[in-house]
């Protein structure tokens, strides 16, 4: 069995990153880059320019004003915020549609898990540490992209383990045992392929380590105690199964028990938005 | 899982029930899950009553089932009943029932109330620190901004030193290409003017030559042969100042002179001059000059007559029986300038309808048949017409084809105040033979022929000494001043060729003035015919000008005129 980087590069060969995205990837990584840059790239592509500013606009920013150029866009949200979205955007074109729906996996929830915890992610790096939670999003929204390259490449294997997942099982360790690798490896080598910081790629490989290593308030910590979060609202990655936490993490949770159910009774709202922002 | 629904304790509730009716005989929580309602002592059972003393074992012993009532209450939780047990009779029974509501109606108030100050203070501190962040990302926005300014500023001033440079380094090129363009311009003039000279020379000795065979014996088939040739050079003249002409319109080099002269003298000379020439059929010259063209007018005369002779010309070329007719009318007339219309009628082939504008053309003729039947150059016309331009008229044909044609010229001239007869300067100078020459007043003189050009040496040797002048040749301008200023008193004038080697007449002529021979006319004999040159051979102190190819005639009259009449040269 292959390889956590051959896997990637098989599944290269058939799906890529939108250039423009690289692009605007590259742009976040280099220091001297300008907001013109950043315009003048996103111009390039019509359609990206269009669904960016449908974003912009829908009621998950819920900004005062209307944004109509990418230039507004860019003063009101920041380049990280865009670039998330354009990632986001170009993301879900790549999670695709369900074709096979007789199978216990499905792109969709998959998608919305992954759009969920991007969400929950930056309301907890924002509302509980009170730290900028674009980072968290991107590292949210990239953290299971691994599965889509297992689903793709060997469809039948993985369906099977899907199959397998039950509420007590470690979906990692099935991985483990049918790859020889698994969706963090795969998931902290494609970003890296994808010029992603590098930050992003290593919160993605630590995404389920549940030692006691993972700070609450570190992009690992924040992305395991939002995929908690939103498993309990019922975006989870497979039907009937559980998001598991490290001990340490659960303290921090339990020890800020009325700051999360704040958080949690605020939630259900945006994750709407999100919904009806990617149908 | 770690969040719980429901957080609401029966030990709370008790609580607080202790607290707002503390005369309350007792409260407490049974789990037996006792329906709701108000209960009297009908109901009450003995096990009731042991479970109560159960769980308050404080209750007296006294208390009896006579006057006891036991209000049972649902908990949320659906496992707990509060149930309190009081005395009272029946009429105290439904007030106590209402407090006991109202009662729970207030805890859970007050329970939703603190749980949402509660709620609310998490949310404000959750909020802050999300004005915090945003305020930070404010901050580097700023940040981002001002970075952003810096660099569009750098970029702009690099832009703008470019673009001096770039505008700096083109003016420096367009400065480049218009000095070679005006090399480029000086040089043709240069070219067409050597051209020129250089095709005069030779044509000097051609026409000159011809011109003498005319006059020794020859038979019938030589005349002929020597008409020919005649002919032919002047053709190839006509052909080469039709071309300066023209290169000198084209760059601009053609200016008018504004001298004050008669439309209508001219216009009488010019068919006086032309009448010889209608030799091809019987074909009958009127001048026709309205009444009220005024005796005088400014404008430059030279030209006016240069585009009659050659609208007249041509009618004269293309008419072969009938009339030609030449008009002189007023157009327009303003308070200072008047528009002359001269009009030349033909009864010649006409033009097709389709000719009349392209004649005007360059090297167009009505079509190349005509160049072979009738020659010219084709630049006759456009000649004209850029005249016309610059006298800020034109000149355009009528025809009826076959029928003849009408070609009409208007030029605006200066209206002038002078009205008397007395010839200008001008005049005198444009045309000095008719008047004065008579064979009669021939002067005996000897000449100073300066020449380089042995075939030319001979030729106005033999012309002039054929007219019955001493001729002397100086090769050359030195050999000139030599000769003349060794025995200034034997030569009656000096006939001067420009372009000669060791000293050019130009030279020559300034010395020999320098000397203060201020007397001795000294005539310019030469194929350097522009008009700058003319005026450089005033500038250096020449009484005249006799343009090479020699014409007999002409070159005599201007001779004579000075040897007659000469005035004196002020240095």
């Amino acid at each position: 069995m292959a390889t956590a980087e051959e896997l990637v590069e098989e599944f290269s060969e058939v799906t890529t990153f939108p250039h423009i995205v690289a692009q605007l990837t590259d742009l976040i990584n280099d220091s001297s880059s300008t907001m013109k840059q950043f315009e003048d790239i996103i111009q390039m592509d019509p359609i990206l320019v269009i669904r960016v500013l449908k974003l912009v606009n829908s009621s998950a920013f819920s900004l005062m004003q209307k944004v109509d150029s990418i230039a507004r866009a860019i003063a009101f949200l920041g380049m990280r915020n865009l670039h998330n979205l354009a990632v986001t955007d170009s993301l879900h074109g790549m999670f695709g549609e369900d074709t096979d729906p007789a199978t216990s996996f499905s792109r969709k929830q998959l998608w919305l898990h992954s759009a969920a915890t991007a969400l929950t992610s930056k309301t907890v790096a924002e509302r509980i540490f009170g730290k900028k939670g674009d980072e968290a999003y991107l590292c949210a929204i990239l953290h299971d992209i691994g599965i889509i390259v297992e689903a793709q490449v060997y469809p039948n294997e993985f369906f099977h383990i899907c199959e397998q997942c039950k509420e007590d099982t470690e979906f990692t360790e099935l991985e483990q045992k049918a790859f020889q690798t698994n969706h963090s490896e795969i998931g902290y080598h494609i970003t890296k392929h994808w010029n992603m910081p590098d930050e992003v790629s290593e919160t993605i490989l630590a995404h389920h380590n549940y030692t006691d290593e993972i700070e609450p308030s570190s992009l690992a910590g924040i992305m395991q105690i939002s995929e908690y979060l939103v498993a309990q609202l019922g975006y989870t990655m497979l039907p009937n199964t559980n998001a598991h936490i490290s001990p340490y993490l659960t303290d921090h949770i339990e020890s800020n028990l009325d700051e999360y159910e704040v958080l949690l009774e605020d939630l259900p709202e945006a994750l709407e938005a999100i919904q009806q922002m990617h149908p | 899982m770690l969040f719980k629904k429901n957080t609401v304790t029966p030990e709370e509730i008790l609580s607080f029930f202790h607290h707002k009716l503390p005369t309350t005989n007792s409260i407490f929580i049974s789990k037996q899950g006792y329906p709701e309602g108000n209960y009297n002592q009908t109901v009450f059972s003995e096990a009731i009553l042991n479970e109560i003393r159960k769980l308050l074992p404080n209750i007296p012993p006294s208390i009896t089932l006579g006057e006891q009532y036991l209000f049972c209450r649902k908990l949320p939780n659906e496992i707990d009943t509060l149930c309190i047990i009081s005395v009272a009779d029946n009429s105290k029974q439904q007030e106590l029932s209402f407090v006991i509501d109202l009662t729970l109606e207030l805890f859970f108030k007050t329970r939703t109330l603190a749980s949402k100050g509660k709620k609310q203070a998490i949310q404000k501190k959750q909020f802050k620190r999300t004005v915090h962040v945003l305020e930070q990302k404010h901050q580097e926005m700023l940040e981002e901004v001002e970075r952003n300014n810096r660099l569009i500023r750098e970029q702009q001033e690099s832009y703008q030193a470019t673009l001096e440079a770039e505008i700096k380094s083109q003016t420096k090129e367009i400065l480049r290409a218009k000095q070679e363009a005006e090399d480029a311009n000086r040089a043709k003039s240069q070219f067409l003017a050597s051209m020129s000279h250089e095709i005069r020379t030779p044509m000097n000795a051609v026409m000159g030559f011809a011109d003498l065979l005319l006059s020794s014996d020859l038979d019938d088939e030589q005349l002929k042969s020597t008409q020919i040739i005649i002919k032919s050079g002047n053709a190839l003249l006509s052909i080469i100042n039709d071309i300066l002409d023209f290169s000198k319109i084209e760059a601009g080099q053609l200016t008018l002179e504004k001298v004050a002269f008669s439309p209508s003298t001219i216009a009488n000379d010019v068919c006086e001059l032309i009448q010889p020439k209608l030799k091809n059929g019987p074909v009958e010259l009127r001048v026709n000059v309205a009444e009220n063209i005024p005796h005088y007018t400014i404008g430059d005369p030279g030209r006016y007559r240069q585009v009659i002779t050659n609208l007249l010309g041509n009618a004269v070329k293309f008419t072969s029986k009938g009339y030609i007719e030449l008009s002189l009318s007023i157009k327009e007339e303003t308070e200072g300038t008047i528009t002359l219309l001269t009009s030349i009628k033909d009864t010649g082939i006409g033009l097709k309808e389709s000719s009349l504008e392209s004649i005007f053309e360059m090297f167009q003729q009505a079509d190349s048949s005509t160049t072979r039947k009738y020659g010219g150059t084709g630049l006759g016309l456009s000649i004209c017409r850029r005249i016309a331009g610059l006298m800020n008229g034109t000149v355009w044909a009528e025809s009826v084809y076959a029928e003849g044609a009408t070609f009409s010229f208007t030029a605006q001239m200066t209206k002038s105040t002078r009205t008397s007869d007395s010839p200008t300067k001008a005049e005198r100078q444009l045309q000095p033979s008719k008047k004065i020459s008579s064979k009669n007043n021939m002067v005996k003189a000897k000449l100073l022929i300066a020449e380089d050009h042995p075939v030319n040496q001979k030729l106005a040797t033999v012309i002039f000494t054929k007219k019955g002048y001493d001729v002397t040749i100086a090769e050359n301008g030195a050999k000139a001043v030599e000769l003349f200023t060794s025995s200034p008193d034997e030569f009656g004038a000096i006939l001067m060729d420009i372009q000669m080697p060791v000293m050019d007449g130009h030279e020559a002529t300034e010395k020999i003035r320098a000397a203060g021979f201020t007397g001795i006319p000294i005539i310019a004999m030469t194929a350097n015919v522009m008009d700058e040159d003319k005026a450089r051979c005033n500038e250096v102190g020449m009484n005249d000008f006799i343009a090479k190819p020699i014409q007999k005639q002409l070159a005599f009259e201007t001779l004579e005129k000075w040897l007659i009449n000469p005035v004196g040269f002020e240095v």
